[in-house]
């Protein structure tokens, strides 16, 4: 067995610095309403992380059934702070699953600052100079100035990037998840103890359907505690994605199924209201999340990495308002919003793999693992 | 009075302190801000290793005080501030009326017709005591006081007391006193349960603490020795849950030092009065340091006890039984337990509360000063035996400023 | 003593009684015009005593338990005897004819031990206050120091060269004031300085003790310098000898002489002193280490306890790692062991990323492709690791310097003789010559006392206190052991107990000086007397004496040292001879008081059950206490029984028991402290020699055709006092069953 201090190190610049901290008393594998029977976390991912035991740890679908309510750091008597420590290890896990990986490492770090937003602006500088758009005059109409074909191209391209890197990471972390064996075990009150019975092990695919419904319906995050509003905070983000989805889908059907010329709808119709109801809960659920790290100790520090993910969301629903306000007041000022609203788009789809939105992605096939293993929170 | 050494507090520590002293040549006054000597001891039904009774070194240690013209001590008494420089301290002490003189022969005629029950602090509330009453059969002085938080002074007791030794009237005194060093011994108290919310005490009446137990097991406690569960049933399966506020920063960030011993001995009086009961302790370290390896040896060849190493973090009721929860982690299994009884392991936290002129650390223990010497766990925390080192060389130090 | 007064309190409910009658034994039988006063612990009672104190010697007091009152009823210069009115009687038996037959005979007693007390003188001997420290490092050195500083002279004897012990030979320390976060530089240096810089400090390094022979208060010491004799005198002595290493040869488990890259704890500290920490075998730098706890520690194997100390120490000695190579460090604990505020050392230096701990057991240590592999069990990490180390630091124990030594006589028993039950792991020894093999071993102290040259020691070697409440008591009275040689402990550890060992040692100079003894009956001056004229020289006294306090001359004659004595009476109760008396505890007082009873004429009738008469001797520290509070929850007991207080069942004499026989008494219960490993006697052996007295007691009884149930040894703790009475009843019922003492009325 191999320790690993640069891991520890890493893992600790991710925001897990208190993971040494741990003495290994487990009132967080108890404390956690997610944590399984069998081998519990986090108290084993803590030792792991303390011994830099990476391959161990990037074997671990445990630390995706974390929701980081911290009611594990709230109970634990070192102020080892678990739920920091299993996040920062999520994302040393995207790090080490996304592809390439020279640019996980560079895009995870906050020097990497330069380079995340150089990407699309240099990518946007030299669209500005080949297409050399110009600003229209009269009313705000966007896809005069940028066409929305380009728009979409540009989107596929990026998306499609976005999924192969992230298919990637999750075929490398699907493999490595099932790599140990585990079985399906059940556990009966039986006198005084516990009775440990063996079950057959669910189907890949009803458990793969049960984890979106789970993801869906946040089923495994509304058993969190201690921070409540971080399940409501996290709904709303996650269903004003949904909802905005649907309105870009409504969006695309206007224009190509329905032969509408311009996207400048009014406020009455149902795409522009699904579209701002997306926005407005975007906004209103990373806003709070915001202000609550500001406002609540027991949510810990906040990383680079949560922060770059968050306040993008956060200010792609600013610029989106920022068009729209700007369009009705009829400045043009709208057309610098739409510039920067798309650079801000470009980051969170491209880097997707590469940021906390790949939780997306892990989260849901450790989701599937842990119906198929019946790594269900005991009760 | 100079030259005299003062020492604050009346348990095993500050008697042993005094009483070296004393021994020693010098003049020592004791301040006990109870009615009784004898402390947090005095309370318990058993010392671990030896599973010998308190009281029977605290009856050596009175009988020394007894002998020791050169100690005198005040018991209600409280410090309520110290001034002055190492060999010339000036304390204020409050004694607080008692209400019952040195007539008392401790007959017991006024307790009989005392009208008021009260809940018994000496017994944790887990019994009562009558308004007029003897802390406790072993109680130095052995005398009779009034609990002014409950007496309506009906004055019952003062005709049935036939030598004329209760007086109503007494009125709280305050004496200052000038002496050249102070033992600090004011020693601890259990830390507050209801603050571990986790672990249901409060919440199920059968979640008790480490004190509590010792009570029960005492002949002189509330059941007479017997332990039971507050329903009076008896003990089949019982749970000890170390470090319940101890090693935690949330509560008491430091080691209590005698917890694992305590619930080791805890686990021996269950085994005696229920032979085949099943008794679980849940721990993160066993700490029985030195010889007391020993007897953790002696406990863990019990089959009937299982150590189980994870700390209990959730302790809930089901069906009317206890569950308690933890992960054992040496198999990385959470472990349920349904238990008639969960014996919280609280730490201990000093008592000392703040008084100008001794100061304290982040911890609330005593900081050494040039002429204040802390001794026992005034000091930090530690079981009987180093108190009692730690107290007899608290002696030394006050005497080398006494002596000058 | 002539003149006694007697006084008779007739409050809290003894005036049940009929006094008058009372006052009719104190004068009929007496001649004493007894007082009588319905409050005498009042101030008009005490003045009434007061007011004769000038005519009297001895003051009899009938009221309640000698335990309470004790400085009310306290007369200077006046001997005082309590009758148990109280709770003796009254409150613990049915007022009937019964209990006023006890008060008499509790008044008769009272009265007779009175009359044939003596006024005791103490022996008063011109002492020295000076005080001998064993041993130069950290306990020693705190220990001269601290003695010092009271203002006394301390002579400090280290066998090495230099002063420091084993801290000097440390790298670092762990920090012995709070916060205890912090490695400290060593704190020995400035000791010693401070040593050397005091005038009231006499320091002899390379020097070894040849003798120390006298008593507390007159310790003549002869010291071996380099080769020359030095003579002083002391009062007190501080043993603070320290510990030395476990024999890591023994630990072939751990790999320890197989592989040249595993060392001890000791042997880090030594490396880390060199500034580098290096793999023996090649010299390569140590990047990693693996810290191995409790290394023949906790193992019946080796030393079956916890050294206390060693979890702080390779946690400092991971931190040196860390520092001096920037390596690895692995600590692999059985418990981590850091109680009270070392909690916060052990979370500073977890906070170490290079530091790795888990509990584990060690399964095995091998060496795989010219590296060494530990083998890990039972560890945190949900799996059996292997880990590959540089170099394998044993966390080896403490071990008492006393360990190994021939201290006492009765640790090194033959086969005749009978170990007694507390002590540990006797050594069973051959011939005389067996015991000059040992002596070679080594010595400390070589006291030229009639029962070895050492302190006892308790278990494992360490000459440690039984007494949870008494960390101190020891049985060579003036000596007083402290540091890793009474018990394992740590740098901070053994500062503290340097300062409590010190304060017995100058309370013992004090207190001889006077001619006091010390606890538990501080204060007594009174002390045996020897009628050697009648000796046989069988040499029990001197064997038995707990506290080594006779030695001998040639042919077996006692020689008392009446400074060493502690007063429990054993050996007045060991001398068949009855040649041991106290002043104000002796023989004749004590048979006289048995024969004070008044037993009742022989009735053989059916039914007479209440002429039977029992006696019970109580220890004064617990059963007698036991018996006071069984009064006081008002449990009540036969009142045929007469419960007379003895300092120590030790110190019960078989002629009580055949004075008490001969004179009719049915049955005799000897109720004392708990004996064995984990005795609460408090005068170590008291109740376990009366135990075995009784037992030839017993074979006496046979021979004389009386039942050997007759008499009895009962163990009790303080807090039997529920189960007391119980047991006294049973005696009653069963002797009552076997019927009256044939004896009665010869």
């Amino acid at each position: 067995m191999e320790v690993d201090t640069q891991f520890v190190k890493d893992v600790m610049g991710f925001g897990g610095k208190t993971l040494k901290k741990c003495y290994q008393c487990a009132t967080c594998s108890v404390i956690c309403p997610q944590s399984p029977e069998e081998n519990p976390f986090p108290r084993k991912e803590m030792i792991w992380a303390q011994w830099g035991l990476k391959d161990k740890l990037l074997k671990d679908g445990d630390i995706w059934l974390c929701h980081q309510c911290n009611d594990c750091s709230e109970y634990c008597p070192r102020g080892a702070k678990p739920g920091e420590v299993l996040s920062a290890l999520r994302a040393k896990v995207i790090q080490e699953y996304a592809f390439p990986s020279f640019l996980a490492k560079i895009l995870l770090k906050p020097a990497g600052i330069l380079v995340y937003f150089a990407i699309p602006i240099i990518l946007t500088l030299a669209y500005l100079a080949v297409f050399n758009p110009e600003i229209p005059s009269g009313e705000i109409v966007i896809g005069n100035f940028i066409p929305h074909l380009h728009i979409e191209l540009v989107g596929f391209l990026v998306g499609g990037w976005a999924l192969l890197v992230a298919a990637i990471g999750a075929f490398r972390f699907w493999t490595a998840i099932n790599s140990e064996v585990s079985k399906v075990y059940e556990y009966k009150l039986e006198e005084n103890a516990e009775v440990k019975v063996t079950k057959a092990s669910p189907r890949f695919i009803e458990c793969l359907f049960w984890s979106i419904i789970d993801v869906l319906k946040h089923s495994r995050f509304a058993e969190c505690g201690t921070s409540k509003y971080r399940f409501f905070a996290h709904f709303m983000i996650f269903w004003g994605f949904i909802v905005l989805g649907v309105a870009t889908f409504g969006d695309i059907v206007y224009l190509y199924g329905l032969g509408v010329e311009e996207l400048a709808l009014p406020i009455t119709d149902p795409v522009k209201i699904l579209g701002n109801l997306g926005a407005a809960l975007l906004l209103v659920g990373s806003g709070w999340a915001i202000v609550a790290r500001f406002s609540d100790e027991r949510i810990g520090y906040g990383t680079y990495f949560d922060w770059i993910f968050l306040s993008t969301i956060f200010a792609i629903g600013i610029t989106g308002v920022a068009i729209e306000a700007l369009r009705y007041v009829g400045s043009i000022a709208a057309y610098y919003a739409y510039l920067i609203h798309l650079i801000l788009i470009f980051t969170l789809i491209a880097y997707a793999p590469y940021s906390k939105f790949a939780h997306l992605v892990y989260r849901t096939l450790a989701y599937t693992w842990a119906k198929s293993t019946g790594r269900e929170p005991s009760k | 009075m100079a030259g005299e050494i003062l020492v604050i507090g009346g348990g095993i520590a500050g008697l042993t302190a005094a009483i070296e002293a004393a021994e020693t040549g010098y003049d020592v006054i004791l301040v006990e801000k109870n009615p009784y000597l004898g402390g947090r001891v005095s309370q318990l039904n058993k010392y671990f290793p030896k599973l010998c009774p308190p009281f029977c070194g605290l009856e050596i240690l009175f009988k020394r005080m007894k002998s020791t013209p050169k100690l005198k001590y005040f018991t209600n008494a409280e410090v309520l501030e110290v001034t002055g420089e190492e060999g010339n301290l000036r304390v204020k002490v409050k004694i607080k009326p008692r209400y019952v003189n040195e007539n008392c022969t401790a007959c017991g005629a006024c307790k009989e017709v005392c009208p008021v029950e009260a809940p018994d602090d000496f017994n944790f509330g887990l019994k009562t005591k009558k308004a007029i009453d003897i802390p406790s059969i072993m109680a130095m002085p052995f005398q009779y006081y009034i609990d002014d938080r409950y007496c309506d002074k009906c004055g019952e007791c003062v005709s049935a007391c036939k030598y004329n030794a209760i007086d109503l009237n007494e009125e709280e005194k305050i004496i200052d006193l000038n002496v050249a060093s102070i033992v600090v011994a004011t020693g601890w108290k259990p830390y507050d349960a209801t603050k571990l919310d986790n672990l249901g005490y409060g919440k199920f009446k059968n979640v008790i603490t480490n004190m509590e137990m010792e009570r029960l097991a005492s002949l002189n406690g509330p059941t007479g020795g017997t332990i039971q569960t507050m329903d009076g049933k008896p003990i089949e399966t019982i749970a000890f849950v170390q470090c319940a506020g101890s090693r935690d920063e949330n509560h008491l960030p430091y080691c209590s030092a005698i917890c694992c011993l305590a619930s080791m001995k805890q686990a021996t009086y269950v085994r005696e009065q229920y032979p085949d009961a099943k008794i679980y302790i849940f721990y993160i370290d066993i700490r029985a340091f030195g010889r007391y390896e020993d007897f953790f040896a002696k406990v863990k060849a019990d089959e009937n006890i299982e150590f189980i190493k994870g700390k209990v973090a959730k302790v809930e009721e089901v069906d009317g039984k206890l569950v308690v929860t933890a992960e054992d982690t040496l198999t990385g299994v959470k472990n349920k337990r349904e238990v008639d009884m969960v014996v919280l392991a609280t730490g201990m936290q000093p008592a000392i509360e703040p008084i100008p002129g001794i100061e304290l650390d982040e911890y609330g223990f005593v900081k050494p000063k040039p002429g204040i010497i802390p001794a026992g766990v005034a000091a930090m925390p530690m079981e009987v035996a180093s108190a009692n080192e730690s107290a007899t060389g608290a002696a030394l130090k006050a005497i080398q400023v006494a002596r000058r | 003593m002539e003149k006694v007064g007697v006084y008779i309190c007739s409050g809290c409910d003894i005036d049940k009684l009929d006094i008058d009658k009372l006052k009719n034994v104190a004068k009929e039988e007496f001649g004493i015009e007894a007082k009588v006063h319905p409050h005498l612990c009042s101030k008009e009672g005490v003045e009434l005593i007061n007011n004769d104190l000038s005519e009297l010697d001895a003051v009899v007091i009938a009221a309640c338990s000698p335990r309470v009152k004790t400085a009310v009823f306290t007369f200077d210069g006046k001997y005082v005897e309590r009758a148990n009115l109280r709770e003796g009687v009254v409150w613990s038996h049915d007022i009937d004819v019964h209990a006023q037959e006890l008060a008499e005979d509790y008044l008769r007693i009272a009265i007779t031990k009175a009359q044939k007390a003596e006024k005791p003188e103490p022996h008063l001997e011109e002492v020295s206050k000076d005080i001998l420290v064993v041993g130069g490092g950290v306990t020693g050195l705190t220990a001269a120091l601290e003695i010092a500083k009271a203002g006394y002279k301390a002579y400090l004897v280290e066998k090495e060269p230099e002063l420091g012990g084993w801290a000097a030979k440390f790298y670092k320390t762990l920090p012995i004031t709070p916060p205890y976060t912090q490695i400290e530089e060593p704190v020995v240096s400035k000791l010693i300085e401070e040593v050397k810089n005091n005038e009231n400090i006499e320091v002899y390094t390379s020097a070894t003790i040849d003798a120390i022979s006298g008593q507390p208060g007159m310790f003549d010491v002869t010291i071996n310098q380099n080769g020359n004799a030095v003579n002083f005198r002391v009062g007190g002595i501080v043993v603070a000898t320290g510990w030395k290493p476990y024999d890591a040869s023994k630990l072939e488990e751990f790999g320890y002489g197989k592989f040249a890259d595993v060392i001890t704890n000791v042997e880090l500290e030594e490396m880390a002193r060199e500034g580098k920490i290096v793999r023996k075998s090649d010299g390569g730098e140590a990047k990693n280490v693996v810290f191995i706890q409790c290394a023949g520690q906790r193992d019946e194997n080796h030393l079956p306890y916890c050294s206390s100390v060693c979890c702080l120490v390779s946690l400092k000695q991971a931190k040196y790692v860390r520092e001096l190579t920037g390596g690895n460090a692995f600590v692999i604990y059985k418990d981590m062991r850091t109680p009270g505020l070392w909690e916060d050392f052990y979370k500073e230096m977890q906070q170490d990323e290079g530091i790795f701990l888990t509990k584990g057991e060690i399964k095995d240590i091998k060496e795989e492709n010219g590296r060494l592999v530990v083998e890990v069990t039972d560890t945190l990490l949900g799996e059996d690791v292997e880990i590959k180390a540089d170099l394998i630091v044993l966390a080896t124990g403490m071990v008492s310097t006393l360990k190994g030594l021939y201290t006492v006589k009765e640790e090194f028993p033959d086969e005749k003789t009978v170990p007694y039950k507390h002590i540990y792991e006797p050594r069973l020894i051959k011939s005389d010559e067996d015991v000059e093999v040992l002596k070679q071993a080594g010595h400390i102290l070589n006291l030229q006392y009639r029962q070895g040259p050492e302190l006892p020691t308790l278990k494992y070697g360490f000459p440690d206190s039984n007494y949870i409440c008494f960390p101190y008591e020891s049985r060579r009275l003036g000596i007083y052991a402290a540091g890793a040689v009474r018990a394992p402990m740590g740098i901070a550890s053994c500062i503290e107990d340097a300062k409590g060992a010190a304060l017995k040692a100058i309370q013992a100079v004090e207190l001889v000086a006077e001619g006091k003894t010390t606890f538990p009956r501080t204060g007594d001056i009174d002390f045996p007397n020897f009628f050697l004229q009648r000796c046989t020289q069988c040499k029990r006294c001197t064997e038995e004496c707990p506290f080594g306090a006779l030695d001998e001359d040639e042919k077996g004659t006692p020689m008392p040292n009446p400074l060493r004595c502690r007063r429990c009476g054993i050996c007045f109760g060991a001398c068949p001879e009855r040649i041991v008396s106290f002043k104000t505890y002796s023989i004749d007082q004590m048979a006289s008081a048995v024969k004070s009873i008044y037993v009742p004429d022989p009735n053989w009738e059916e039914g007479a059950e209440d002429k039977f008469r029992f006696i019970v001797f109580a220890c004064e520290n617990d059963a007698l206490p036991a018996l006071d509070m069984a009064a006081l929850n008002g449990i009540k007991y036969s009142p045929l029984v007469r419960v007379i207080p003895v300092r120590c069942l030790g110190s019960v004499n078989t002629v009580f028991i055949a004075d008490a026989l001969s004179k009719g008494i049915d049955g005799i219960l000897l109720i004392g402290c708990k004996f064995g490993e984990d005795y609460q006697c408090h005068f170590i052996r008291g109740s376990e020699l009366a135990n075995r007295r009784m037992e030839n007691v017993a074979e006496t009884l046979e021979r004389l055709m009386l039942e050997p149930e007759r008499v009895q040894v009962i163990e009790v703790s303080i807090t039997d006092w529920d189960k007391i009475p119980e047991i006294i009843d049973k005696f009653v019922n069963q002797i009552i069953e076997i019927g009256a003492n044939p004896y009665k009325g010869f």
